[in-house]
């Protein structure tokens, strides 16, 4: 029974106790929503819906969470971790960042900055290896964004990340160390530099960091420890060590130094690359041209030289002119030479006696005026053969022989050229006519006009005779010497052309008036008075040829006759007395007397006039005298007494004497001769053209007689024509093939010769114009045979030719009867010097020996 | 015929084995002990089960039983008194349990409040003799009627709820 109680007790316990309260899932779930509805509790739903979590909760494990990774977490690993919906995540973390400072939300990552602080020594550690790193690099490193690492790396510097900051760029962070390692390459590299480098060639040969190394390179420069300087800004800089800069000017200065100059170019070549500011600054006495830099000195040169040429010109005027081109350094170029010329103050102060030419020619106006004097001959030969001047001269002499039907030829051109003829300048020589006078003022009118319509000759010739008489010169100072030269060339030619007409009307008067007279007068006494004449008016002609025309200048005048009389008086030596008696007494009274009548019209204060001068009797003369000074009336009675006598040297000696009394000057004998043998070269010119022109056989003889005397004994001849005999024998005597009976045959053949000359007039004018078509070979075979003493054996059988051809003359000269004209003989003259044209070579000229 | 529910704790509850009666003597109490047992368990299943739904005791030798039963319904909790005898032919027949206060409120029900079970219980009894005892008769028969007939009387208003009265045993389980 006990056992039932204690059962019965036992059972009323268990109904006693409380029993297990249990809700079901569904209830629960109930229950919660009612209980989040009424706002009394707040929980959060798992992802999968089956648990509940207060939002503190949450916050918990999303610490806890971030605690376990370190203090690094993405947002978006937590909902898979925490089984959290992310957006509950995220309300949650605000909570967190707002509660924690040291908890920042980056870019979907919690970070705390623990993980920072282990960050930041990672940093060091591996700055503190390499030397520098940049911000952009731990970023990719770390994973964390550019500001962020940046702002946590700045806060770091100096605490725990041990560097600094780049200044310029301030995504990097380097150490003093690096830095200093940096430079001392930097240095190095630098240091071994020579010429003028690029940096960035250096920076890219040795992979410096390009951050830090413009700035190190300048300021290594700034402190000098750099031998060198820069030029540029960064990328652009290009280092010029001193060392360079140092040979560099070293050169320029060597060269400045030894050779007075330096041209751009060559400091272009040593990279100086502002030549001009280089010269001004580091070259003292550098006088910058256009190409190169001078030294002052060269200029100086120059101009000491341009001032001896001033005062040396009017000696020498052959050379006064100076090319500055050898005295200027060789790059020098023509426009540097100009520079030259315009800073060389002796130019401008001479600016009227000098002129520059051909760019590097300093030219003495003595020099042109003796181009001018070289150029005479060719501008009268050319005056000679202008065409206008024959065609002018034809009709004039039918007007002269009396054909008065062809007078209106003149009028036509006279009407044609539809001017007033001008003032008819062109003093008549002896006594001419109405006619005459109206015959020049046409010639001088038609030729000016003729010329104005197309130049007589051009620069090209002028040039040839220039560089054929002036071989010392250079053809460019010559081409300009002929462009400068030729208007008053023009001028004179046609004052030249002016002249020779008025000789030619005279001539043509002059024998028609010796036809006149040939009925009255003897023979003998005929021919001499037409030879003087002859002789008179060449000498007029010469007289005229260099400056009369152009200038009408007493002294060139007196220089030239005196220069012929010189020349004439060596010829009269080769003669015995006798011969030399009549030669010297011919050159007395022509040519001295001229002289003499010249001086005394100027001692006696009479303007200069040729004509007036060749007019003048020795009365007249004796006259004018009076009314000169009483020194120069001594003087002039002296020279009046020698005129006189027979000895020409005597008249030169008195002359010079007089030359101070009087107030004129005579030039010195040039001693190279080159005048002299110009004269004489002009002067066997104007004989051998008048040979050609000649028609008159005793005028012929006499012609090629004094032609060839003066080839053969190397000197001019001024002979009567009483004197021909002596010539011939003379030649007869030094001359090869001519029989002395020849040359007596000769003798008695001109004296027969002037008898028919007379009958031969009709054929004159026929035979001129053929005459002048042949000119042209002749006047090249005249200056052909350089005849001499010294031949050659070649010019040895010119000469033979030359002379059989003369003797040939002669003895049909003596044979000539009726129609045996003169016009043939000079026919086979041409011919034969057409021969000597071409056994000589046409360039060879005239030698004279002195 | 029994649902699965009622199946699944009847066989949570031991089985019986003495075959004796109160007139048996000590095979009564080796049978009551039986009993005890039995319903010890069942009640602890009960509450486990979170469903205790009633107190039982019996007098000295274990012939009468008494008691509260009560059922849940609309949240309402309505408790009757239960009580039975002891038949003398038990176990072989079944006990037959009463509610006094529901006497000609229903129509399964006996004279003097004895509970009209179905047609099932009685040979599934019968099959189980010796080895159902009380509680499988409170688990098999009462529990099941409560659970069809209180809430059509409760509809039909012959029960009103009426509040606890202060002196009652009300161990609530769903007051939380």
């Amino acid at each position: 029974m006990d056992e039932i109680r204690r059962l019965q007790e036992e059972f009323q316990r268990a109904q006693q106790s409380t029993s297990v309260s249990r809700l079901s899932e569904r209830s629960v779930v109930e229950i919660v929503m009612k209980l989040t509805e009424l706002s009394l509790i707040d929980v959060l739903f798992t992802a999968d819906g089956k648990e509940y979590i207060t939002p503190s909760h949450l916050q918990k494990e999303v610490r806890d969470e971030l605690y376990v990774r370190g203090g690094r977490i993405a947002l978006v690993e937590l909902p898979h971790l925490l089984n959290v919906d992310l957006t509950h995540i995220e309300a949650r973390v605000q909570g967190i960042i707002a509660a924690e400072p040291h908890i920042q939300l980056v870019a979907g990552e919690l970070i705390e900055s623990r993980y920072l602080d282990g960050v930041a020594q990672e940093i060091n550690e591996y700055l503190q290896a390499i030397g520098q790193i940049t911000v952009a690099d731990m970023c990719k490193r770390f994973n964390l964004p550019v500001e962020l690492l940046q702002l946590e790396i700045e806060r770091r510097l100096g605490s725990q990340i041990h560097g600094q900051l780049d200044a310029q760029d301030r995504g990097v962070v380097f150490t003093q160390a690096f830095v200093a390692r940096q430079t001392a390459a930097i240095r190095g590299a630098f240091t071994g530099i020579t010429r003028p480098t690029p940096v960035t060639q250096v920076l890219s040969a040795y992979k410096f960091p390009e951050r830090i190394f413009y700035v190190v390179v300048a300021r290594l420069v700034e402190t000098k420890q750099l031998a060198g300087s820069l030029q540029g800004r960064n990328e652009r800089a290009v280092y010029f060590p001193d060392v360079f800069s140092r040979t560099q000017h070293h050169f320029a200065e060597q060269f400045f130094a030894q050779n007075n100059y330096i041209d751009h170019d060559t400091l272009k070549r040593i990279e100086i690359s502002d030549p001009r500011t280089f010269c001004a600054t580091q070259l003292s006495n550098a006088v910058p041209l256009v190409s190169v830099h001078v030294n002052q000195s060269v200029i100086d040169h120059v101009n000491n030289s341009i001032v001896e040429l001033v005062e040396t010109a009017a000696q020498s005027p052959k050379d006064a002119f100076l090319d500055i081109s050898p005295l200027i350094p060789a790059p020098c170029s023509v426009a540097d030479a100009t520079v030259i010329l315009e800073k060389c103050s002796s130019l401008s102060e001479n600016s009227d006696t000098l002129r520059v030419l051909a760019d590097t020619f300093a030219v003495s106006k003595h020099f042109l005026e003796f181009c001018s004097g070289l150029l005479t001959k060719f501008l009268d030969g050319k005056a000679h053969h202008a065409p206008s001047i024959l065609a002018l001269a034809a009709p004039s002499t039918h007007v002269l022989e009396g054909a008065e039907d062809d007078a209106s030829a003149v009028p036509a051109t006279i009407i044609n050229t539809g001017k007033k003829a001008p003032a008819a300048s062109a003093p008549s020589a002896k006594g001419k006519g109405k006619r005459g006078a109206a015959a020049s003022s046409t010639a001088g009118k038609a030729t000016g006009d003729a010329a104005a319509v197309s130049e007589p000759f051009d620069e090209a010739e002028v040039l040839i005779q220039l560089q054929l008489n002036l071989r010392h010169c250079e053809d460019a100072l010559l081409e300009q010497v002929a462009h400068a030269l030729m208007p008053s060339l023009l001028a004179q030619y046609h004052e030249f052309l002016k002249q020779v007409f008025i000789v030619k009307t005279a001539e043509l008067e002059a024998q028609q008036q010796q036809q006149q007279q040939q009925q009255q007068q003897q023979q003998q006494h005929q021919h001499r008075h037409q030879q003087q004449q002859q002789q008179q008016s060449s000498s007029s002609v010469d007289t005229h040829t260099p400056s009369a025309g152009a200038l009408g200048d007493f002294d060139s005048v007196l220089q030239f006759t005196l220069q012929h009389i010189r020349l004439f008086e060596a010829g009269i030596r080769y003669f015995d007395a006798a011969a030399a008696g009549i030669l010297s007494k011919h050159l007395l009274k022509t040519h001295c007397t001229e002289l003499v009548n010249l001086i005394t019209l100027r001692a006696a204060g009479k303007p200069f006039d040729a004509e007036a001068a060749a007019a003048l009797t020795p009365e007249a003369r004796a006259a004018l005298a009076k009314s000169a000074s009483p020194a120069a009336q001594t003087a002039l009675k002296r020279l009046n007494e020698t005129l006189n006598g027979s000895s020409v040297p005597a008249f030169l000696e008195n002359i010079a004497e007089a030359a101070e009394a009087c107030e004129y000057f005579i030039k010195k004998q040039d001693k190279r001769g080159s005048v002299r043998r110009q004269v004489a070269a002009e002067y066997l010119a104007v004989l051998e053209q008048r040979l050609r022109a000649a028609d008159d056989p005793a005028l012929v003889l006499h012609l090629a007689v004094v032609i060839l005397f003066s080839h053969t004994a190397q000197a001019l001849l001024h002979a009567p024509g009483r004197a021909v005999p002596q010539i011939i024998t003379w030649l007869g005597k030094h001359l090869q093939g001519m029989p002395d009976t020849a040359a007596a045959s000769v003798a008695e053949a001109s004296k027969k010769g002037d008898d028919t000359r007379g009958k031969k007039r009709d054929k004159k004018n026929a035979d001129r114009e053929e005459a002048s078509s042949a000119a042209a070979s002749g006047s090249d075979a005249a200056a052909a045979p350089p005849a001499g003493f010294r031949l050659s054996k070649d010019d040895y059988a010119n000469v033979l030719a030359y002379q059989k051809l003369v003797i040939d003359l002669i003895k049909s000269e003596g044979s000539s009867e009726g129609k045996t004209s003169a016009g043939i003989i000079r026919n086979d003259l041409m011919s034969g010097m057409q021969a000597i044209k071409e056994l000589a070579p046409p360039s060879s000229q005239l030698e004279w020996s002195d | 015929m029994v649902d699965d529910a009622t199946k699944s704790t009847l066989a949570k509850i031991p089985l019986l084995k003495t075959r004796a009666g109160p007139r048996d003597g000590d095979a009564w109490i080796l049978r009551l002990k039986e009993e005890y047992a039995a319903l010890i368990k069942y009640v602890q299943n009960n509450k486990e089960a979170d469903n205790d739904w009633f107190r039982l005791e019996s007098n000295k030798d274990g012939t009468r039983w008494f008691g509260k039963c009560w059922f849940v319904h609309d949240l309402l909790k309505y408790e009757f008194d239960v009580e039975f005898d002891i038949p003398v032919t038990y176990p072989e027949t079944a006990p037959e349990l009463a509610l006094p206060e529901l006497d000609g409120k229903t129509a399964k029900m006996y004279r003097e409040g004895k509970i009209c079970l179905t047609d099932h219980f009685k040979p599934l009894w019968a099959r189980n003799v010796p080895r159902f005892g009380i509680a499988h008769a409170l688990a098999l028969g009462l529990g099941p009627w409560l659970a069809v007939e209180i809430p059509d009387l409760v509809e039909k208003k012959l029960i009103v709820y009426n509040e606890p009265k202060a002196s009652s045993s009300a161990a609530s389980g769903s007051g939380q």
